[in-house]
């Protein structure tokens, strides 16, 4: 991924953020208004629920929030790959960077479906390391084995909330383990 | 945001550096300063997962001020300048005296609500009654609704001193290494 190009997919990852809240609002605005409207709720029934609506909402919005940001660190990450970093850095492992209360376990499972659907083209299959073209980052993305929570994106965290991230892997290693 | 100067000083290359054209070496100071962030990157995601004292001390859902940090890197005339975003971390460079800003105290939370929330996010989400018991210096609220009872929530402070916490980032000499290596493979290849 080129800077330009990370640039628009960080202006993309914006609108798409600011869209998506707009909707959450408006959708969970809509009964109040309506209701207001209609007479079934008072001006200060429709004002508490209002109220209420902004601070209920919150805990979802920072999870929008944080699952966007956590999206654009990894194109931020992939700006950075210049030729020295590909050369010294051939692959990626997916390792979990950010605690999470309730962390997904079933990332094996995910990294097996992914992986069959490239049969494993430059990934392992006993361990979440991969060249950083393997088509195995896209197909965690599309959720591959029927995973519906995913973002659609090559890169972490992959699924809505996810705290996973990548982490670089040396050549050696690489070599070591027989990806190149 | 945090500068963190980095000079990498590789001897052996010195001489095939000044050889390269200005454009090359500019290609090679930018080089380096993507490894250096990198390396930086990773060092803080690593560390970040591991780093939750206080809110596993508390019971409570870390801040995850360091997962969301942001590490930018530039070039100057005399080497790499890599900016780290993240709150608090000055304290891997110095101890960090923290004090409150547009308030009269600091609130350092001493129970599970109140770590990594504020006093109205407290009242706003969960709708807890601080209040604040006369004469004393901290912050409180009343459990199940007792009457009798105060739990402390966050203690009042006029400052507070954040140790120096340099293992928050690589060391300069894993920074220089780090910043040798991407220059080598720019310059010999691979």
């Amino acid at each position: 991924m080129t800077r330009d190009e990370a640039d628009t997919k960080l202006r993309e990852l914006a609108r798409e953020t600011a869209a998506a809240a707009k909707g959450y609002i408006e959708k969970a605005l809509q009964p109040i208004v309506a209701g207001y409207i209609a007479g079934e709720l008072s001006l200060g029934e429709a004002r508490e629920r209002v109220m209420d609506l902004a601070e209920l909402s919150s805990p979802r919005i920072d999870l929008m929030l944080s699952t966007q940001k956590r999206r654009a660190q990894s194109i931020g990450q992939l700006a950075s790959q210049d030729r020295v970093q590909r050369e010294l850095y051939p692959a990626w492992r997916l390792v979990r960077n950010a605690w999470r209360g309730k962390p997904r376990t079933d990332w094996p499972e995910r990294w097996a479906a992914a992986g069959a659907s490239c049969g494993f083209e430059g990934a392992l299959q006993n361990d979440f390391i991969a060249l950083k073209d393997s088509p195995i980052w896209a197909a965690l993305g599309r959720g591959e084995g029927g995973f519906r929570d995913t973002l659609g994106d090559p890169f972490p965290p992959f699924a809505f909330g996810s705290g996973m991230g990548w982490r670089r892997v040396g050549r050696e290693e690489c070599e070591r383990l027989g990806l190149i | 945001m945090t500068e963190i100067s980095v000079k990498v000083d590789v001897p052996q290359l010195d001489g095939v550096a000044a050889r390269l054209s200005s454009q090359a070496r500019q290609g090679l100071a930018l080089v380096v300063a993507n490894e250096i962030k990198e390396t930086v990157r990773e060092h803080l995601f690593s560390y970040a997962p591991t780093h939750h004292r206080t809110a596993a001390l508390l019971g409570a859902r870390p801040t995850g001020n360091l997962e969301d940090a942001t590490v930018e890197a530039r070039t100057d005339g005399e080497g790499a300048v890599v900016e780290v975003g993240a709150m608090g971390i000055r304290r891997a460079l110095v101890p960090l005296t923290i004090r409150p800003r547009n308030k009269h105290w600091l609130t350092i939370p001493k129970h599970p609500l109140a770590y990594g929330r504020s006093v109205a996010n407290l009242k706003s989400d969960d709708g807890i009654d601080v209040f604040r018991p006369r004469g004393k210096n901290y912050l409180a609220f009343r459990e199940n609704g007792d009457s009798k009872f105060a739990t402390v929530l966050y203690v009042l402070a006029k400052r507070a001193v954040l140790k120096h916490e340099p293992e928050l980032l690589p060391t300069a000499a894993e920074l220089s290494a780090a910043g040798a290596a991407a220059a080598r493979q720019y310059i010999f290849g691979g």
